[in-house]
């Protein structure tokens, strides 16, 4: 008889609890990640400077400047291009690499393992190793290249072949952590739907592909293609180590811009407004994920 | 004619036999059943006929033709999978139109966006539009044209891949368990539906299950499967009342025949329990056999008449028929009896009840369960009064 009646104290209670249980983590996120954020973005409104006693604000000063900026704009530009070349290449790579490590029958682990190597590495050490294979006089690549009668050329110092270079090294870093994904997604698609589409006349691997694998796999490429996206956003290591943004800003990219503004230049308050930036892009390619991932790819 | 004919198919998996030297006749228009529990072999017997699975020997040959070096979707028939296996990014209508697009249309004409503009593109769509019409109508599926199977009830999908079997007008119709993902009252419903369905296209159906009422009530013929042998391939009547082999007797009919040990005796009389009964087994059966009598056999008797006398130790109601569990002195199982709801009414556990039963509908088995000759009745008396 007292449903109705206990049913608003339940709720209370629930609502109480629940508040209750969450609050730890709730307050944790606030002071590691929402906090933080909060104060880069009112740090960007400042002119600090790290070390500095006081500071002011100074309003838009900062995003002013930033437009004005030749070397942010270089920065912007190098990274959206290394992202446009790191993204399509490393999930096409890891889609191919996964499609034909699970149509082929042997060896699978270790296929999976060597390419995957790359992503539990350390970024920095491999980084350093790239930086003897690509020495221009005794590094391995050019060593090779001679064999065959070619001539290589200064990787890194040319500023025709840094951005692409680092970018080739950015896409044999994430293609390994891609092509796992992708297998994963593989595992999941039912075979009997690929029997279905043998029956309805589909002979070729071109159209079990079309029909059946690449819309299965629609909500793995989008996840894929976002977290690629993102931590190709965050190129740094290999530049820190490499090239130092150089040659002549070559292969400037706004985390490494935002690390020397901030960093060796103290200028505390643009390097904020670039991580404001930087941030901007990152959660452009979040909400895109999860509108399509609400709408478009889960097929409801 | 496109009928489907299998010649000793074998198949293993590893060193584990699936099929042995299955031998199958199946009619054009025909529809025949393939059931047997699980692990029988059914289901991978039906992939073979699809050429889904590559048989280790034998011929499998559709309409006349031999299709051993025939892939699948070169062998012009249509599949029902348990899960439906509908492509879930696609709507109902694109489901269905899925094998006449393959088929029908080139690669180009199958392009996204400029496949519209392929010469011959637009008639063909057009067609295909119809086609697929017709098949959502006919399986009144039609209002949910739009909808992705992901918003379908059980039930719907399961129309929507029948949908998708029939728009092409294959040869023949293969179902693998279709209604076994269906709740109870729906796959009575759908069981009808299909039936119809079969008489609708007149196209040669082979339809695998591990229900025995599936099998029953839709099939021209019924191949009960055991251990990857057809064990026996009849008309559901037949393997209903003249099963040749125990398994057989045993998997078909619910609730099971009574199959029960007996002796022959020397002059042939079968003995059990005690009782000799007026049936006589040939000479060719050993000593020690069964004999299967279905619970709808049994009649009460009055205490003169009597075959069999036992109490009843548990009564169950379905409503239109009620099934007694009697336990007879000196018989190891409980018998099943099926009685008139009137009849049952005053049934209580504990209750002595008096049976008789027609031994016309009785059944012989040998002791490896292979099924006997027998005479009963009328029968067995003139084979005495010839002096046999």
């Amino acid at each position: 008889m007292g449903g109705l009646r206990a049913s608003r104290p339940l709720r209370d209670t629930l609502g109480t609890a629940g508040w209750t249980m969450s609050a730890p983590a709730l307050f944790l996120m606030l002071l590691l990640l929402i906090g933080p954020v909060l104060a880069v973005v009112a740090m960007s409104f400042t002119d600090y400077q790290l070390g500095a006693a006081g500071f002011a604000w100074i309003g838009f000063d900062n995003y002013a400047a930033l437009a004005g900026d030749r070397v942010f704009w270089t920065s912007l530009v190098n990274t959206l291009v290394y992202v446009a070349i790191v993204v399509p290449t490393s999930v096409a790579l890891g889609l191919g690499a996964a499609l034909l490590i699970e149509a082929g029958g042997s060896f699978r682990a270790f296929y999976r393992a060597v390419f995957f190597i790359p992503v539990m590495a350390t970024l920095i050490a491999m980084a350093i190793s790239w930086e003897f294979m690509l020495h221009p006089q005794f590094g391995l690549i050019n060593l090779a290249l001679k064999s065959v009668g070619l001539s290589g050329g200064n990787w890194l110092q040319d500023t025709r072949y840094v951005l692409p270079v680092l970018a080739g090294i950015g896409v044999w870093q994430l293609f390994g952590f891609n092509m796992v994904l992708f297998l994963a997604g593989l595992k999941s698609i039912p075979r009997s739907l690929y029997e279905a589409g043998e029956m309805d006349g589909v002979a070729s691997a071109w159209g079990r592909f079309r029909l059946v694998t690449w819309p299965l796999l629609g909500p793995v490429s989008l996840f894929v293609t976002v977290i690629s996206g993102i931590r190709s956003f965050q190129v740094f290591d290999t530049v820190h180590v490499l090239t130092k943004g150089g040659p002549t800003k070559h292969s400037e990219v706004l985390l490494y811009t935002m690390y020397a503004e901030g960093f060796e230049f103290f200028r505390s308050g643009h390097a904020a407004a670039i991580a404001v930036v930087f941030l901007l892009f990152v959660l452009a390619l979040t909400l895109l994920k999860t509108w399509a991932i609400e709408r478009q790819v889960h097929y409801r | 004619m496109v009928g489907i004919r299998l010649s000793s198919i074998d198949k293993r998996f590893g060193t584990t036999r699936v099929l042995e030297g299955v031998e199958l006749d199946i009619g054009d228009g025909e529809f025949v059943s393939l059931v047997g529990p699980s692990g029988c072999g059914k289901s991978t017997l039906l992939r073979i006929v699809a050429g889904l699975e590559r048989q280790d020997r034998g011929t499998v040959s559709i309409g006349d033709r031999p299709v051993d070096l025939l892939r699948a979707s070169d062998r012009n028939l249509a599949m029902v999978f348990q899960s439906y296996a509908l492509y879930p990014h696609l709507t109902v209508a694109e489901n269905i139109a899925v094998p006449l697009r393959m088929r029908r249309m080139t690669r180009w004409q199958r392009l996204p966006a400029v496949g519209r503009f392929m010469p011959g593109s637009r008639l063909r769509r057009r067609e295909i539009d119809e086609a697929v019409r017709d098949a959502a109508e006919m399986l009144d599926i039609a209002h949910l044209q739009g909808r992705r199977p992901g918003q379908l009830s059980g039930g719907q999908r399961q129309r929507v891949a029948l949908g998708r079997a029939l728009v092409r007008n294959p040869d023949a119709f293969l179902l693998d368990e279709p209604l076994s993902n269906l709740d109870a009252k729906l796959r009575v419903h759908m069981r009808a539906e299909i039936a119809e369905l079969h008489r609708h296209l007149g196209r040669t159906f082979v339809y695998v299950t591990h229900d025995q009422v599936e099998a029953m009530t839709m099939s021209d013929r019924i191949a009960v499967m055991m251990d990857g042998v057809i064990v026996q391939c009849d008309t559901p009547q037949r393997v209903y009342h003249d099963p040749q082999d125990i398994r057989v007797a045993r998997f078909i009919g619910s609730p099971q025949m009574n199959v029960l040990p007996a002796t022959r005796a020397d002059d042939g009389t079968v003995v059990f329990a005690g009782v000799s009964l007026p049936l006589r087994a040939s000479a060719k059966s050993g000593r020690s056999i069964h004999v299967g009598i279905r619970p709808d056999a049994f009649a009460p008797a009055a205490a003169s008449a009597a075959l069999l006398s036992g109490s009843v130790r548990h009564v169950e109601n379905l409503g239109p028929e009620v099934f007694a569990r009697v336990e007879v002195a000196g018989l190891g199982e409980r018998l099943v009896v099926r009685f008139e709801p009137a009849a049952a009414r005053a049934l209580r556990p504990g209750m002595p009840v008096d049976l008789s039963f027609d031994p016309a509908r009785a059944v012989l088995f040998d002791a490896v369960g292979r099924r006997i000759e027998c005479w009963s009745g009328e029968g067995a008396r003139a084979l005495r009064a010839l002096g046999g």
